[in-house]
């Protein structure tokens, strides 16, 4: 009995954990695709992951500078 | 001879140094009146005056009256205090659960920690555009869900219907806060000494007795004070509302906050004594509310353990 309890206690926790994190997940994944593929389909897989999305946001909107201003 | 008195002088003859007390208070005191004293006693002062772009007029009570016919200010009084309310009390119940899970010792503990933490880092402005993708009525997961497993007619835009947008707010703070609260709460179990757990076991007590006549009161402290804590919080709210609905639908979700900032700078007469108005009845209002909350929830017995 005690194991039909823990595996319901773990099964509740894990829909909580993707509840909590889930938004985040789905953010990250929509950080690797480009606008287009967003709007094909919301919720796919970034099938090619466009990692140069990152330097490109980073440099091309002087992210440095507010980074700075958010540190001080 | 040993010396029995204690005035200041007689100590060993060396008097208070004024000059290198002075010196070293000024920084702090000339910043603390600067940023926090005078700002207060400014706004108290506008709040008499109708106060335009170059002059100030006095007008005495006259704004204090207006605020009190003011039905938006009433609405978004009620809104937020609603929303003080409800939230810490979700908050606080989701996070004891999931703490009293964890202190159970299930797998995976520390990841879980990790992620149900992972919310509280999160700015407001990120967590407030992040649920407007969510809660987005054409391809948002909520409704996308609720679609999929044929609960169709329950979609709708969350925050465009005035009955859910306050509600659809309320939830995506609980989001973010029960993880905060439940860190905080697994600490506060893990200070808790075996011995009184393990005497209620001897007893014969079963889990739901030792929850609530054993561990609940020990934490108590801590549960007030995470109560009084998020309702502090909720009641000065103002970045996430003004992400996702900026206040509307028609003031459904309008908050203290939003509405001394439109006063301020978005209405059409540049007035800035009304709006100092606000801030002091509001200032008054949350005082007298966390006075009483402290003092509902003092504690009325010591519990030796």
């Amino acid at each position: 009995m005690a194991i039909v309890q823990r595996s319901l206690l773990l099964l509740a926790l894990t829909l909580y954990t993707s509840f909590a994190a889930g938004p985040f997940v789905w953010a990250a994944m929509l950080s690797l695709r480009t606008t287009t593929e967003i709007h094909r389909n919301h919720f796919a897989f970034p099938s090619p992951a466009h990692w140069e999305k990152f330097g490109d946001a980073w440099f091309n909107s002087n992210y440095g500078i507010y980074f700075a201003n958010s540190l001080q | 001879m040993p010396s029995s008195e204690s005035g200041p002088m007689r100590d060993d003859g060396l008097r208070k140094p004024w000059g290198t007390i002075v010196a070293f208070l000024l920084p702090a005191l000339t910043l603390y009146v600067g940023f926090t004293a005078y700002p207060a006693v400014r706004t108290l002062w506008n709040s008499f005056h109708r106060v335009l772009p170059r002059r100030e007029e006095y007008i005495g009570l006259a704004n204090y009256a207006e605020l009190a016919r003011d039905e938006i200010f009433w609405r978004a009084v009620r809104n937020t205090i609603l929303w003080a309310c409800t939230s810490p009390l979700i908050e606080v119940t989701v996070a004891l659960l999931l703490a009293l899970a964890l202190y159970a010792k299930v797998p995976g503990a520390r990841f879980f920690r990790v992620a149900w933490f992972t919310p509280v880092l999160m700015s407001y402005v990120v967590v407030g555009i992040l649920w407007l993708w969510i809660y987005n009525n054409d391809w948002g997961p909520v409704n996308v869900a609720l679609r999929a497993i044929g609960l169709g007619n329950w979609a709708k835009p969350w925050l465009g219907t005035p009955s859910t947008a306050l509600p659809a707010l309320i939830f995506v703070t609980s989001w973010m806060w029960v993880g905060f609260n439940m860190v905080v709460l697994l600490a506060a179990l893990h200070s808790l000494p075996k011995e009184v757990i393990e005497a209620a076991e001897l007893d014969n007590c079963g889990w739901g007795g030792k929850l609530v006549f054993v561990i609940l009161p020990l934490i108590r402290a801590t549960l007030l004070n995470l109560i009084v804590l998020s309702f502090i919080g909720k009641m000065k709210i103002f970045d996430l509302v003004w992400i996702t609905t900026k206040g509307n639908p028609l003031w459904a979700t309008e908050t203290v906050s939003t509405y001394v900032y439109k006063r301020a700078f978005e209405w059409t007469t540049f007035d800035l004594g009304y709006p100092s108005t606000i801030a002091a009845v509001w200032f008054l209002i949350v005082l007298a509310t966390v006075i009483g909350l402290t003092w509902l929830f003092r504690s009325r017995e010591k519990l030796e353990y």
